[in-house]
């Protein structure tokens, strides 16, 4: 039986894991990721198959598969990598330190850490008897679009009060930006600053971990009786955020303006 | 798709590596590099000049070994790591464990 050419079925064997790798490349060329890219995007699938065929299947379970599945949509390629092995959501495993001494570093793990790292994005689904890892990485035109604004910082305060920090964020809420955001909302919060007003209007892509970091943000400042609001979002920003639900979730205004004018009142 | 050579010289082992290191080949790299060690060879350098890609399999066999010969008072340096190597082994931190070395000369005098 023939599959689409966006898709690929390999053995669970670490021999055959060179036919995704290549396959992945050819698709990843023809969405027109550059060479790093293509880089981290084979590095991501073999990293993928092999935890699989290592962790997720036992040796005699018989004749194995992979499917490969790859993609893209206006800002990102994606890769889909699905087995039928033992339920095993890699993203909840604890990441090795990589500024760890020689004796004390962790064995395994650095598969997953390599993933995290190098790809914009990464979601993993049990579904039907099946582990959906999807992997992401963003298009070309979309950094080109991001880098015009130069080299801003990602995050730069405006205001601030006791109580309240207004900070315009920068450039793209990818995995890496998350983890950063993360620490400086944490900071503030535990600062006593309670109510935090995020000008968006410099935000041009967010993935789904950026706004998992910017949902816990949000309950972590609601338990203190604060809030973390939104203000200017781009109209693809703000389309990712309805689309999830979260725009129930979140007090968006139009302009850091309206933002201000409503808490000064 | 792993090419491996060693040459010994006053006791450094140089260890040159060709292909890819991946989940299916780093275990021929690990055996090299434990047999060379077994030889009570503790100076190594890896040359990885002829390496385009390398996965954390790969690295999780020369962090074994690098282990190994600190354990026996030797060293393992890298030399001529080409970019996408040196960018996986700066990910993983292992950039400031590792003595890396642009030539291979200089990894060997460096002993």
């Amino acid at each position: 039986m023939a599959l689409p050419r966006n898709q690929i079925r390999i053995h669970a064997r670490l021999e055959d894991i060179r036919t995704a790798i290549q396959f992945v490349r050819e698709a990843g060329q023809r969405a027109g990721l550059d060479d790093r890219a293509l880089h981290h995007c084979q590095l991501a699938v073999d990293e993928a198959c092999t935890n699989i065929i290592e962790h997720n299947y036992e040796p005699d379970q018989g004749d194995l598969r992979i499917n490969i599945r790859c993609g893209q949509d206006a800002q990102v390629f994606w890769i889909e990598v699905v087995d039928s092995g033992r339920a095993f959501d890699p993203l909840q495993q604890a990441a090795p330190d990589p500024t760890i001494n020689l004796a004390e570093r962790q064995h395994g793990g650095w598969g997953v850490f390599f993933i995290r790292k190098i790809m914009d994005d990464v979601v993993y689904e049990r579904r039907s008897g099946h582990n959906h890892l999807r992997m992401s990485k963003r298009l070309p035109n979309v950094e080109s679009q991001q880098s015009s604004e130069g080299s801003e910082k990602r995050v730069t305060i405006i205001d601030t009060t006791n109580m309240m920090r207004i900070m315009k964020l920068n450039g793209q809420i990818d995995s890496a930006a998350s983890d950063e955001l993360e620490k400086v909302f944490n900071q503030n919060l535990d600062q006593g600053h309670r109510l935090l007003i995020l000008d968006m209007s410099g935000v041009g892509y967010i993935s789904s971990r950026g706004l998992r970091m910017l949902v816990a943000a949000w309950k972590r400042a609601r338990d203190a009786k604060g809030d973390l609001v939104l203000a200017g979002l781009q109209p693809g920003v703000g389309e990712v955020i309805k689309l999830l639900g979260f725009d129930l979730v979140f007090t968006v205004f139009e302009s850091l303006d309206a933002a201000t004018a409503h808490y000064s009142a | 798709m792993l090419d491996i050579r060693l040459t010994e010289t006053n006791r450094i082992a140089v260890i040159e590596a060709q292909g890819r290191v991946d989940s299916s080949t780093a275990g021929q790299l690990g055996d090299a590099l434990t047999s060379a060690i077994d030889d009570g060879l503790v100076w190594i350098v890896l040359d990885l000049a002829g390496v385009d890609y390398m996965s954390s399999a790969g690295l999780r066999e020369i962090v074994s070994a690098l282990k190994k010969v600190r354990g026996a008072q030797g060293d393992m340096r890298i030399a001529q790591a080409t970019e996408r190597v040196y960018d996986v082994l700066e990910m993983s931190g292992l950039n400031t464990i590792f003595r890396i070395f642009d030539s291979r000369a200089d990894a060997i005098h460096s002993f």
